[in-house]
């Protein structure tokens, strides 16, 4: 069976006055029906832009976005529009991505307006519906957005992209401008209705610990270029990217701190301007493990075991297939 | 008055000590309290992180330490402020100029909105120099690049005649950080510091606070929401709910076995095991919605969102009290937590 989606060698390109901007620089990925596919980066890594062109909102240089096998790059907005009922969206700010002129009721209903689908009294019952699975009342739907909190604000946006039974939602960021408490109820909505509904996720975020709770594959990008995925939920134990390594050192973590884990070398710099990318690999200007050939030939992705790709010329794979690290390289020698 | 703390920073006289602190808004007829009866101190060289949720008044608190509350209505009514040997909540305005950004400095959230988007990095420095010093211009210039190079800022002496724009999130954050030593403060109030910036630049500019702290001796209010940070670089953690301390002690003590069920809820609720299993198992969650000032329930105010709430908990509110190492406002607090 194919993939639900499925990206190839995808370039997304900006003109700028100073040249060309190349924010997603040939990236595949694919997100299998069902399941929770994280897109994990710094700002700047390219993981919204790519977000933006599966949706058709960013302008797409090369390479193919296919939605259940059919070919999105080329089509135009009107012609998009069939598939838009698949693919929904939702975005970080709550505060932001709900008209405030319109009652709860009308922003839910509003794709299935567009969309002509049903009857006004099919649609309104539909969206009692929708609040009912997301966890609030039908009195919302009389309501305005300035009347809820972050956290309700959210269930209401998940209700929306919901209504069109998408197959697919690019939640980007969703849980990064709410509450701890609040943001383990959301996340616990979203696990839910993908139980429920079967939906896939394309979940953009850089909170490591969102993802790790969350996420059946991973796919970590750097610079506009994929570093390392996975389609194993324990990537994150043991990362063998350097890159990947260090965005799981910084972040704090109770686990490590009941643990006892020392603290971890922090990673210096920042990253370089995509305008100008460093030649070779794009992480060898910070990575402690560079050697010549990571600054003069780039990584490709490479499978080094059943469930793990990295771009890096320093991780190993030794005689039994265990993955080496290069600093477990640089321990032994 | 709230009881002090045992065991902790006995040795060491705080440097800065607040008590029974109390911050309104509204009318003097009406008012709504956004922080109540708020007590803690820190000593020289250490750190305290003030933790909760949007709301707590954790920002308020931080805020009415340097006297810049919101104005026009958000005042503080009732408590004190010991900074040394003054009280800040009576010191004249003029004195709190003296104070402010140089001996008592602040280091905000948004570090790009904080900066002056008109006048260069440099500009900004030597400005907060000159104005605690009787320093020339060109002192004062060298003397920013010494800061900015100690906060490991990229070839300082070009960059410091750069505008904000031109620099990154990362880069702003420290610029603040230097500007924030220029006076070789005895007290910073970091509000939360690193929320805006991405994820391996966190880890650099809370490090270089370390850094500087290990340098300087200057103490840390550190204002969070998030635990695992508070956990790494404070000593000490109050736990703030609905304007009051809930929880407050040894921060590893706390985060290991946490308490108040408000503490308990909140690190329940933060994803952070690892997990190899396809079935994804759900989150501890906190039913409800933080409580907003003015609303809150008699009684406890976090009692409408708690497992473990009885008839008790809705009409009397728990005062905090002495358990041990550290202070617990619950009637019915984990008891194992507090044995230890």
């Amino acid at each position: 069976m194919t993939s639900l989606l499925s990206c190839r060698d995808l370039v997304v390109e900006y003109p700028t006055s100073d040249g060309t901007l190349r924010a997603v620089d040939r990236v595949s990925l694919d997100v299998e029906r069902g399941h929770t596919l994280a897109l994990v980066g710094e700002s700047g890594c390219g993981k919204s832009t790519l977000a933006r062109a599966i949706m058709g909102l960013a302008p797409v240089k090369s390479g193919s976005i296919k939605l259940e096998g059919e070919e999105l790059v080329g089509l135009s907005q009107r012609e998009l529009r069939r598939y838009r009922p698949v693919v929904q969206m939702v975005f970080q700010n709550p505060y932001g991505s709900l008209n405030p002129r319109l009652s709860v009721g009308r922003i839910i209903e509003e794709p299935m307006m567009v969309q002509n689908i049903g009857t006004q009294a099919t649609r309104r019952k539909r969206v009692l519906d929708l609040l009912d699975r997301v966890g609030l009342t039908s009195e919302v739907a009389t309501q305005y957005p300035h009347q809820f909190s972050g956290g309700q604000r959210q269930r209401i946006a998940i209700a929306r992209a919901l209504a069109l039974n998408p197959k697919l939602i690019v939640c980007d960021e969703p849980v990064s401008a709410l509450d701890v408490s609040v943001q383990a109820q959301v996340l616990n909505l979203l696990v839910e209705l993908q139980r429920d509904l079967g939906v896939s996720y394309l979940f953009i975020s850089h909170d490591l610990a969102v993802v790790r709770h969350i996420a059946h594959a991973t796919t970590v990008m750097y610079l506009g270029r994929i570093a390392a995925r996975s389609t194993s939920r324990e990537f994150w134990k043991a990362p063998a990217h350097p890159y990947v390594r260090a965005l799981k050192d910084a972040t704090p973590s109770m686990a490590a701190i009941r643990a006892g884990t020392p603290p971890q070398p922090i990673l210096e710099g920042e990253i370089p301007s995509a305008m100008n990318p460093p030649s070779g690999c794009r992480f060898s200007t910070r990575c402690r493990y560079a050697i010549d050939v990571c600054r003069e030939t780039e990584p490709l992705l490479r499978q080094v075991a059943e469930q793990s790709w990295v771009a890096c010329h320093r991780v190993s794979v030794s005689g039994d297939g265990a993955v080496i690290a290069p600093e477990a390289q640089l321990a032994a020698s | 008055m709230t009881p002090s703390i045992r065991g902790c920073d006995q040795a060491m006289r705080p440097i800065l000590e607040v008590r029974d602190l109390t911050i309104h808004a509204g009318s003097e007829a009406h008012p709504i309290p956004l922080v109540e009866s708020v007590s803690f101190s820190v000593a020289k060289g250490s750190t305290l992180a003030l933790v909760g949720e949007s709301g707590c008044g954790k920002s308020m608190t931080a805020l009415s330490l340097m006297r810049i509350l919101p104005e026009p209505g958000v005042r503080i009514a009732g408590g004190e402020i010991h900074f040394e040997d003054e009280d800040l909540v009576s010191a004249p305005e003029q004195r709190m100029q003296e104070l402010r950004g140089n001996i008592i400095s602040m280091i905000f959230q948004d570090p790009i909105a904080s900066l002056n988007p008109i006048q260069t990095v440099g500009n900004q420095i030597i400005e907060v120099i000159r104005t605690h010093n009787a320093v020339s211009r060109r002192e004062a210039k060298a003397r920013a690049i010494e800061l900015l190079r100690s906060v490991r800022l990229p070839d300082a002496e070009r960059r410091i005649d750069y505008y904000p724009h031109r620099l990154s999130g990362g880069m702003c954050q420290r610029v603040m950080i230097a500007m924030a030593m220029a006076g070789a403060p005895k007290v910073i109030i970091a509000d939360e510091p690193t929320t805006a910036l991405d994820t391996t630049v966190q880890a650099q500019v809370m490090a270089l606070l370390r850094k500087a702290q290990t340098e300087t001796g200057t103490a840390i209010v550190l204002i969070t929401h998030n635990l695992a940070a508070a956990a790494e670089a404070a000593e000490n953690v109050a736990v703030m709910y609905a304007g009051r301390i809930i929880e407050q002690g040894p921060v590893r003590e706390i985060f290991l076995a946490p308490a108040h069920p408000y503490t308990q809820g909140l690190l329940g609720a933060i994803p952070d095991s690892d997990e190899d299993s396809m079935e994804i198992s759900p989150l501890t969650e906190i039913a409800g919605n933080v409580p907003r000032p003015g609303t809150l329930p008699d009684g406890c105010a976090f009692a409408p969102r708690c497992k473990k709430a009885q008839e008790r908990c809705r009409q009397d509110r728990p005062a905090l009290t002495s358990h041990g190492n550290r202070l617990v406002a619950c009637f019915f607090p984990d008891s194992p937590a507090i044995a230890q």
